[in-house]
């Protein structure tokens, strides 16, 4: 893109933007993303961001507008995680009993008889 | 699962590493999702089908999706463009209300055939689906669209039918199948009094034009290269009252019909390479541009040709060799422009 500049900027300046609400970056490359932004953020608009997704942490409650064409995103954000681990946990867990279960049945009918 | 219920505009245009849509189960109000040029996108998340605040969905040459999730059912869609996606080789079921839908582009896309289910596309104004070289057949209930305006099937070369009945569709203004393999032209295409633009060009199997007299509304017409021999354009052309601009270029007539002349609104005429044109009848006084390069066996052209003075005015003849020997090559535009310039002295 024409115009565009490389730069070097401290991404952990924008974890101390708490209360930031509009961001707006235009005509710049950065070689790494920033590893917080504001949950207040209301819009943001990066071109050629330059992470592969949104910061880990970032509650986009609040956000109206995400412009960020030419990004390197490979993926929005990774929510699903946190999902998947559940899931994981929750079939552990079933099968665990299933297999108590299985242990404890004879002992049961032994006990009836 | 992110929630962000309040995000209304995505775009990540040009994101060319981006691999998969968001799921937009929580993203709820989403109004416009823009993904143009997103080339390694493949996977598109199935919470898309069924969103229900999505107005506007651009995926333009997201060259790498296959498959879009299946059973639409998106209440608030208003503009739907898949253009360039020339490995989507289906557009999905329409299973629920999508009554908003007004734009439907599908232009370049590897699309085979389309489900009968866009009979469900009740607003439907624009369905675009040039170049779609796979494109074999459009379902009958096409007609079922009674808010269709325009119908691009330009380029489609495997496109053998289209539905008889289009006369069904009386919103019809724009229809395009040029460079089609269209074997039959429903008559009663010529039926439509809405029509406004109707291009036809490199339709072979037009042996004679039918009457022309019931497109009242027609504008622009296109005929270039349909074979057209003597006499096979109908005398009654000049019913075309709202004709603008004529393309008769690459046919085999000899001469035109005269009521030519009738056509008051005609702007521009364009008769290229017609190579067994003899001579030019008069032409309506609101004309402004005529293109008769390649007419090599042009003898005789109206004397003077009268182009309106109104605004810029192009007569371009190359290579109409007949011509300049008929009226002396070095000296025909100077004689031209003296006859021109006499009729306005």
């Amino acid at each position: 893109m024409p115009g565009i500049k490389e730069a070097q900027w401290n991404m952990k300046a924008f974890s101390k933007m708490s209360k930031l609400r509009l961001l707006k970056i235009d005509n710049v490359q950065l070689s790494e993303g920033p590893e917080n932004l504001s949950n207040k953020l209301r819009f943001l608009e990066w071109h050629s961001y330059p992470s592969k997704s949104l910061p880990a942490g970032l509650q986009v409650d609040e956000l109206v507008e995400l412009h960020m064409a030419n990004s390197s995103i490979e993926q929005l954000w990774y929510g699903c995680k946190v999902r998947s681990t559940n899931l994981r946990a929750f079939i552990f867990i079933f099968l665990c009993m299933i297999v108590v279960s299985i242990l404890l049945f004879p002992c049961l009918i032994a006990e009836c008889s | 699962m992110q929630s962000a219920v309040n995000l209304k505009i995505i775009n990540l245009s040009n994101s060319l590493n981006l691999s998969k849509t968001p799921d937009l189960t929580g993203i709820p109000n989403l109004e416009s999702l823009i993904l143009e040029g997103c080339t390694s996108l493949s996977k598109v998340h199935p919470s898309l089908a069924h969103h229900k605040k999505l107005q506007y969905m651009n995926l333009v040459n997201c060259k790498s999706i296959r498959i879009l999730p299946n059973n639409l059912e998106m209440g608030s869609l208003k503009v739907c463009i898949l253009d360039g996606c020339s490995k989507l080789e289906k557009f999905p079921d329409i299973v629920g209300n999508m009554n908003k839908l007004m734009v439907l582009h599908l232009d370049e896309t590897g699309i085979t055939k389309l489900s009968s289910s866009i009979r469900h596309l009740i607003g439907l104004e624009v369905l675009s689906m040039n170049n779609c070289k796979n494109l074999e057949s459009i379902p009958s209930s096409i007609t079922c669209l009674k808010s269709l305006k325009k119908l691009d099937l330009s380029g489609c070369s495997e496109l053998q039918n289209i539905p008889q009945n289009l006369e069904e569709v009386e919103s019809l203004e724009e229809f395009d199948v040029s460079g089609t393999s269209i074997r039959q032209l429903p008559t009663s295409l010529f039926l439509l009094n809405s029509l406004k633009v109707l291009s036809l060009d490199g339709f072979k199997r037009l042996a004679v034009l039918p009457s022309l007299s019931g497109l009242c509304s027609l504008e622009v017409l296109g005929l270039r290269a349909c074979n057209l021999r003597e006499g096979a354009l109908p005398e009654d052309i000049g019913c075309l009252s709202s004709l603008r601009s004529l393309d008769l270029s690459q046919n085999n007539f000899v001469s035109l019909p005269k009521s030519i002349d009738q056509l008051f609104e005609l702007e521009m005429l364009v008769l290229e390479d017609c190579t067994m044109l003899e001579s030019l009848p008069e032409v309506p006084s609101k004309v402004q541009t005529i293109y008769l390069n390649g007419c090599i066996s042009l003898k005789t052209i109206p004397d003077p040709i009268k182009l309106s003075s109104s605004k810029i005015s192009e007569f371009i003849c190359l290579n109409c060799w007949e011509l300049y020997n008929h009226n002396g090559q070095d000296s025909m535009g100077l004689t031209m422009l003296e006859r021109y310039l006499k009729v306005f002295s």
